[in-house]
């Protein structure tokens, strides 16, 4: 048997769900009153939270949701079309058009951008590279802080 | 019911008798997940008229994203997730996550308490202290954290397991049941440092 006194944790669960507790728990909270008067302290506890009266809202939901439904227009105009379609159509309007221009977009890649990034050092690449990291990893953390912010904002204690 | 996902055929054919158009089967979806989104709703918010303004943007989001609900869930559950989205981040935006006081009305109850007698000798004194009891325990819930009584709610009051909570506020079961235990031991010492113990 725990000699020790249980915590409130290990009472909650006894509370909650006997069967599911080891019998170190239930053997000590049979024995130990102080442990025994937390029990029943929680299960009054919990018997009056679940006698709450249940919120209702003080207006015809559905009837007034519905109304809304009939005369606002849907926030997404292609709501309803399946995602694939729309994905399907976006590459092939992009696709479509660059197949047709292929040889056209390769020249120019070669023309143009490489040939831009062929008159440029490496220790400029380099420079660049290092840059775009260090831009990357401080939007990283100003999304961690923005992140513990909200987590700090909900009060979970 | 299926298994794995939990969802039952009557949600299968209310989406898709939504989806066709008829949107008297979207009625009944809000009458069958009302209960639960009230639960949500007012734990999470505690303006009366916000509380219909964001019950009534919930259904809506819940109209305009149904196409896209996959199965992979309850609807009810899913309805729920929404609207606990919804609810905070109507906090976030408004900052309101930390519990609202309300000192005068904990002033009154603790007056009435202290004027209260411990010896409750009839029936009627019974059941008046029932009220109060019933009354001091929903100003305490009050005055936790938005998602904690929401969690509380969920399970207590909605019957729902670790999993389905764990669910609708995306949180890992492991974080939902440590979350709604110290939900619990703060209820039970805070009402218990306010009140006496055998006005329990």
């Amino acid at each position: 048997m725990i000699e020790k006194h249980l915590v409130d944790a290990d009472i909650q669960q006894f509370v909650l769900d006997k069967a599911g507790c080891s019998l170190d728990i239930v053997a000590h909270i049979h024995e130990c009153a102080q442990c025994q008067a937390k029990a029943e302290t929680y299960k009054l506890l919990f018997t009056a939270i679940t006698e709450q009266p249940t919120p209702v809202f003080d207006f015809d939901l559905s009837a007034t949701v519905l109304e809304r439904v009939r005369t606002e227009k849907p926030v997404f105009p292609l709501n309803g079309i399946p995602g694939y379609l729309v994905v399907f159509s976006a590459l092939a309007a992009a696709g479509i058009p660059a197949y047709l221009y292929r040889l056209t977009i390769i020249r120019f890649f070669k023309t143009y951008i490489l040939g831009l990034a062929s008159g440029i050092s490496s220790i400029v690449i380099s420079l660049v590279i290092i840059t775009f990291l260090i831009f990357l990893i401080f939007q990283c953390i100003e999304m961690y802080k923005k992140y513990q912010r909200k987590i700090d904002d909900l009060n979970f204690y | 019911m299926n298994d794995i996902t939990g969802y039952t055929l009557s949600d299968k054919s209310l989406v898709d008798k939504v989806l066709r158009g008829e949107t008297g089967a979207f009625a009944t979806i809000i009458k069958n997940t009302e209960a639960l989104t009230a639960q949500i709703v007012f734990k999470m918010i505690s303006n009366a008229e916000d509380r219909k303004d964001l019950a009534q943007d919930i259904y809506l989001k819940v109209f305009n994203k149904l196409s896209g609900f996959r199965f992979e869930s309850k609807l009810s559950t899913w309805i729920a997730q929404i609207g606990y989205n919804t609810c905070l981040s109507y906090l976030e935006k408004k900052k309101l996550v930390l519990p609202g006081r309300f000192p005068q009305s904990e002033t009154d109850v603790l007056e009435r308490l202290s004027n209260k007698s411990n010896a409750l000798n009839n029936e009627t004194e019974n059941i008046i202290s029932k009220k109060e009891l019933s009354f001091i325990l929903s100003t305490e819930i009050e005055n936790l954290p938005p998602v904690y009584k929401t969690l509380i709610a969920l399970y207590h009051n909605q019957d729902m397991s670790y999993d389905e909570i764990s669910e609708i506020v995306q949180l890992p079961v492991g974080t939902v049941k440590s979350y709604l235990f110290r939900a619990r031991k703060m209820l039970k010492e805070n009402l218990l440092a306010k009140y006496k113990k055998e006005e329990l």
